[in-house]
């Protein structure tokens, strides 16, 4: 069998199939449909310092080839996080654990990463800077490059694990956004965060969900995605994390092509619950099928 | 309980009241791990408007095929109307925790419209060792469903100008009802539960909420309670109506 294995600088997964933050809970709520450490990585739920509740529903919509959603962050928390989230996956010993977080400021990233730091079972700390459903934090972050800077650089103080910056396509220009996260000492990104859209409810005349705004995300969001990937990476070096619609391997196999090193299968878990680890060996059959390497999936 | 992913065929799908429909299918495992209370996701078809599966509360198990009652209320259901023998769909289940089952109890169940749909199974398991009286409430003749259960009480809003809440306090007290067990629409639960809880009735209800997954990863589907926003997927769809109402 040929080798899925790829190297994310500090950060080595057997294989280049994750799964997407948001759309993939703690990890456990997929265990009766994929043996979790046949996957490369997975990354968890945005946690924040204290539980929040979310948004008020709905939080959901379908969309053509997609969804929104207007979840808000839910989460348990970092202690709940700590205590019965992470020993829950204590047990894998094959899948990197990305943990991912989204505090509504630059002090409450901080202490997050300050905390996961001292986590074994977490291999990296992804850093959302690019949720479009809450009020403090999130996209504000990709729209002021002097708070970024200062974000990124007192996170990058606080932790040695590889740290890895999600960044969403609707802001100004990606690819300054990503250069500055190169400065900054970020290790990977992340790419992309939903798309913000808007959904409306004719039957009442008002915006469908209570902010207002919400999260595109599945196939219908693809080639923004890669479009991202493909600016990005022709002119920042580091590795990247490509997602946006993944639902079969041809669409893994576009990402790596346009400069991923490894994507993320997103909203399509909710559709497909076995889907990521279909796509392992989904991509191990294309490789040997075409007989060549990981490294061969590049445009000519 | 394994949550499993399967392909179904389907068996039969035919109109049973205006605009309602029960669909049959035909399960490899689902069917036989269905509980009552339990829902299935069901993938509409392959058409990329509708990637997101549909919940349906499991009507009836009979061996290893299962029933969904449905009302065309959107596109998806639109669609599932040309569903016909010999389809074959991604069925997903069995998901959620069912109603508590008791034995040698009095019980009544009250289904508001489509939300007959669960209890219809529910009935078919508590009657094997309970006394279990079934009201069935629609607001027209047209979209009541035939439904066969021994004691069936069915109340038409139309036809007799009250709403079965109305009627459920003299159900409750002449058949010395223990257990209520409703699911139908959200202002029939709560009112049939304030009556029941003034006379000490213990009563269950099963939500419905617009879910992404059904299994608790999207957190899309929650719902207020007592102790907090709680998924309807897993932490429901059946609660306790204290729970929900206090």
């Amino acid at each position: 069998m040929k080798s899925l294995e790829v190297n994310l600088g500090k950060l080595v997964l057997q294989n280049p199939i994750t799964t997407a933050s948001g759309c993939f809970g703690y990890g456990t709520e997929y265990s009766d449909f994929v043996d979790l450490d046949s996957l490369g990585a997975i990354t968890l739920k945005s946690i924040t310092l204290n539980q929040r509740e979310g948004n008020p529903t709905p939080r959901i919509a379908e969309t053509p080839s997609g969804m929104m959603n207007s979840i808000g962050l839910a989460n348990c928390g970092i202690k709940e996080f700590i205590q019965e989230k992470l020993p829950a996956l204590e047990h894998l010993k094959k899948v990197k654990v990305i943990a991912n977080i989204a505090g509504h400021s630059t002090e409450e990233n901080v202490e997050l990463a300050e905390i996961l730091d001292g986590q074994k079972r977490v291999d990296a700390i992804e850093l959302n800077i690019s949720c479009p459903n809450v009020d403090a934090g999130g996209l504000a972050f990709c729209q002021d490059m002097a708070q970024l800077k200062v974000l990124l650089n007192k996170v990058r103080a606080k932790t040695d694990k590889p740290l890895i910056v999600k960044l969403a396509a609707n802001v100004h220009d990606i690819v300054n956004l990503a250069q500055v996260c190169e400065g900054e000492g970020a290790d990977m990104l992340s790419l992309i965060n939903t798309v913000t859209g808007l959904e409306v409810d004719i039957e009442n005349r008002k915006l469908f969900f209570s902010r207002g705004y919400a999260g595109l995300s599945g196939p219908a969001i693809r080639p923004i995605a890669l479009k991202a990937v493909y600016d990005v990476s022709r002119v920042v070096k580091l590795p990247i994390i490509g997602m946006g619609g993944i639902a079969n391997i041809d669409d893994v196999v576009k990402f790596l092509m346009v400069g991923a090193d490894a994507v993320s299968v997103g909203m399509m878990n909710f559709v497909e619950p076995d889907i990521s680890q279909r796509l392992v060996g989904g991509l191990q059959g294309y490789i040997r099928a075409k007989n060549i390497g990981l490294k061969d999936l590049t445009l000519n | 309980m394994t949550k499993l992913l399967e392909k179904a065929q389907v068996v039969e799908n035919k109109e049973v009241a205006s605009g309602i429909y029960k669909c049959r299918l035909r399960t490899s495992k689902i069917a036989k791990e269905c509980k009552p209370g339990n829902f299935i996701n069901i993938s509409v078809g392959s058409n990329s408007q509708f990637l997101l599966k549909r919940p349906f509360g499991v009507h009836n198990v009979i061996g290893n095929e299962l029933e969904i009652l449905y009302r065309v209320r959107g596109k998806g259901t639109d669609v599932m109307t040309s569903l016909v023998a010999g389809d074959s769909l991604d069925l997903l289940g069995p998901l959620g925790n069912g109603f508590s089952l008791f034995e040698g109890k009095k019980i009544l169940l009250l289904g508001g419209g489509m939300g007959i749909a669960p209890l219809y199974y529910l009935e078919k398991e508590l009657s094997k060792d309970n006394e279990v009286i079934t009201m069935y409430a629609v607001k027209t003749r047209e979209e009541l469903v035939d439904i066969k259960v021994s004691n069936l009480v069915v109340h038409i809003d139309k036809e007799e100008g009250c709403f079965a809440c109305d009627k459920l306090e003299d159900v409750l007290i002449k058949n010395n009802i223990e257990m209520l067990y409703i699911c139908g629409p959200d202002a029939l639960m709560k009112l049939s539960y304030q009556i029941a809880k003034k006379h000490g009735v213990y009563t269950e209800v099963s939500l419905e909420a617009r879910m992404a997954c059904g299994f608790g990863a999207c957190v899309g589907c929650v719902v207020e309670t007592v102790s907090g926003l709680k998924k309807v997927c897993n932490e429901g769809p059946v609660f306790k109506a204290e729970e929900i109402w206090g």
